[in-house]
Formats: structure tokens, C-alpha cells, sequence
């Protein structure tokens, strides 16, 4: 049985990928009641949990026909583009939720493993069952499109607009 | 405008999101009554396997007997008895006395009889109960062989003509039919109208 420690930990993953407390709880609720209904023992209770609340977002993504299926092309991403890229990007304080709200669903799950589960590109890869090229490719795409749409508010450390 | 690292600016406001007190409640709530809110689940399951699964016996069951191997009247006869013979299902009437385990079998549309093959001299019969022979309503009558100890049924039921084809007739000096099966030998015959079938054990 899951304590209340754990269920806010699951709730801010389902927070990260809906960007939207009601939809949150639903989410997690609903997967609550799977696992339990399903009356199945597994080793890791927790990832488990994580994968049918995934399943459960994608498909209610895909009736909603709000999740976008990229093409990753791969052979885009710059020879020296790795996490670190990522990790040097500063933003306005109050925009986090904004940045949240506008990537899309698979990003916002991306964000997750790497801003609060502090996953490494490989273990984020693991995770979400994709290569670790992929991974790197969202990111890179993932910055593009944060850089063009805040502009001014998105930055590098150094202080030079990315 | 303060400006924070991208990673730990997300990190913070994701953290920042935490569920009310009482949606907590409501999902502790949801764990503690699983077994409240399992068993629908769980019967519902059960019924549609148990379901399914009787559909699919009683489905292989008719197509075994309808064109599974084609087995002779006398090996279906015989397994058929020696089985019914090695469950030994308790006796409905019990006595040593044939007179009275006649008087039992009202249900019948013949007589119990002794058979000119099978001498009960040397034998105690111990009763006798329905039984059905290739689903024709038969007698089960039991005897225990005084020397050895061997236990024995005699199997009788109407003759049918349309049921049991090609089965020898006494009366035509025909000699029994013997079929092996479970670890016994069955004789099969007619005689006086009724078919016979006795098991005993292979020697």
C-alpha cells in the first residue's frame, strides 16, 4: 500500500505531464485503481505504477489527438550536443510553468526524468524505451523551440541569449 | 527579473505541486477498501473464465466423441466400465441377497439377473447401484471373490439392437468379447436380452 509520500511523488509525475492538477489526480486515481484491480504482484511497484499512468496519458492524448508524433532526424543533431547543453539554460523565475505548458506531452515527460528524477540521457532513454540518440534529438529540439518562442527570456549562464 | 536554471526552476515548481489533504484521504481510502472494491472484479473474472472454460470442455468433449478416434463398441464399452468399475462409488443398496437389490431397482426396464457365465457361488454380492452403459441406464451389482478377495461388478442393461451392434450373443454360441483396459479384463456379451459386461482383475 502506498504511503502519502508516495502518492505525492506520483502526483507531480502526472502533474508534469498533464501541466494541470485536476487532470493530475485523475490520472493518477485512475491508475491507482488499475493496479489495484488488477491484484498483480510486481517487484517494483512504483515503475510499474509510472507505466500504466504513461499508457493511461498517451491514450487519453491520442482520444484527445493532442499528442504530436515527431519524426526524430537524427543526423540533425549537432556533434557536440549533449545533456549539458541543457543544463546551462537559465530562465525568468515565473516562467517554469509556462515552459512546462508549452512543450508537448513527451517532452514535458523528458523534462521530468531530467529535472526531477535527475536522469542521465541514457537513463531517461531506458525509461521512456527510445535510443539515447532520440533522447538527445528531443532535447535539441526541445531547446529550439523554447528559444524561439521566449525569446529574450531564455538564456544561457553566461548571459548570452541562446 | 531573477532569472534560475532551467532544471531547477521546472525541478522547483513540479515539487511545488502537492495533492490536498483531502484527495489524499481519498486515495488512502481507495487502497484501504480494495478488497471492497476487488471482488466485483474478481467474481465477474471467475464467472467469465469458469464460462468460457465449460464452453470449451463441453465443445472438445463432443468433438472427441463425435470424431475424435474411432473406437469399437466393445473398447467403448469396456473403458467404460472399467472405469466406472475402478471409482468403486459407494453402493446404493447393499445386500448379500439379489431378491432385495431387485426390489431396488425400480427405475429399471429389466430384471436383474444372474448370468449362466458368471456363477456367484464362490462370491458374496455386496450391492449394487444405477450406473449407465453408453448412455443406456444400467445396473451396477459388486461381489467380492471369497478366496482371493478380488472385488468384481457385473454390469447389466437392456440389449438394444440400435445401440449395442456386433456384441456376441450367448444364445447364438457366441463366446464373450474381452477388452483390456485400465489394468482389467472386461467381458462383453448378450444373454437373455440384457448385455453384460464383468471386470476383473487381469491375472
Amino acid at each position: 500500500m502506498y504511503d502519502k509520500e508516495m502518492l505525492q511523488k506520483l502526483y507531480r509525475y502526472c502533474y508534469a505531464l498533464t501541466c494541470n492538477e485536476q487532470d493530475a489526480y485523475d490520472l493518477l486515481q485512475n491508475a491507482l485503481e488499475k493496479y489495484l484491480a488488477s491484484n498483480i504482484t510486481v517487484d517494483h511497484v512504483s515503475a510499474y505504477i509510472k507505466r500504466i499512468i504513461h499508457n493511461r496519458f498517451i491514450d487519453d492524448c491520442r482520444r484527445q489527438k493532442i499528442v504530436q508524433f515527431d519524426d526524430i532526424e537524427e543526423e540533425n543533431l549537432p556533434a557536440d550536443f549533449d545533456m549539458m547543453t541543457l543544463e546551462s539554460i537559465v530562465i525568468n523565475d515565473d516562467l517554469a510553468e509556462k515552459v512546462l505548458a508549452f512543450l508537448a506531452p513527451g517532452e514535458r515527460e523528458l523534462v521530468y526524468f531530467w529535472a526531477i528524477e535527475g536522469y542521465s540521457a541514457s537513463q531517461i532513454a531506458e525509461h521512456m524505451e527510445m535510443p539515447r540518440g532520440t533522447v538527445l534529438s528531443k532535447i535539441y529540439r526541445m531547446r529550439e523551440k523554447l528559444v524561439k518562442h521566449f525569446d529574450g527570456d531564455v538564456r544561457s549562464e553566461a548571459g548570452a541569449q541562446i | 527579473m531573477k532569472q534560475k536554471n532551467l532544471k531547477e526552476s521546472i525541478g522547483e515548481h513540479v515539487n511545488r505541486q502537492a495533492l490536498s489533504e483531502a484527495k489524499l484521504d481519498r486515495l488512502m481510502d481507495l487502497q484501504n477498501n480494495v478488497e471492497e472494491i476487488n471482488p466485483p472484479y474478481r467474481v465477474l473474472q471467475y464467472r467469465l473464465v469458469a464460462a468460457f472454460s465449460t464452453v470449451i470442455i463441453v465443445l472438445l468433449t463432443t468433438l472427441y466423441f463425435n470424431l475424435g478416434p474411432d473406437k469399437s463398441l466393445d473398447e467403448r464399452i469396456g473403458n467404460e466400465v472399467a472405469l466406472n468399475h475402478i471409482k468403486l462409488k459407494p453402493l446404493e443398496i447393499q445386500s448379500a441377497n439379489l431378491d432385495v437389490i431387485r426390489e431396488y431397482f425400480t427405475e429399471l426396464d429389466f430384471v436383474p439377473i444372474e448370468s449362466s457365465l458368471f456363477k456367484p457361488s464362490a462370491k458374496t454380492l455386496l450391492g449394487g447401484r444405477y450406473c449407465s452403459i453408453q448412455g443406456v441406464t444400467a445396473a451396477q451389482l459388486r461381489f467380492k471373490d471369497n478366496q482371493s478377495g478380488q472385488i468384481q461388478s457385473l454390469y447389466q442393461t437392456t440389449y438394444s439392437a440400435d445401440v449395442f451392434t456386433s456384441l456376441p450373443k450367448l444364445e447364438e454360441g457366441q463366446q464373450p468379447i474381452t477388452v483390456y483396459s485400465g489394468g482389467l479384463e472386461v467381458d462383453i456379451w448378450v444373454e437373455k436380452g440384457l448385455l453384460f459386461a464383468l471386470t476383473r482383475e487381469v491375472q
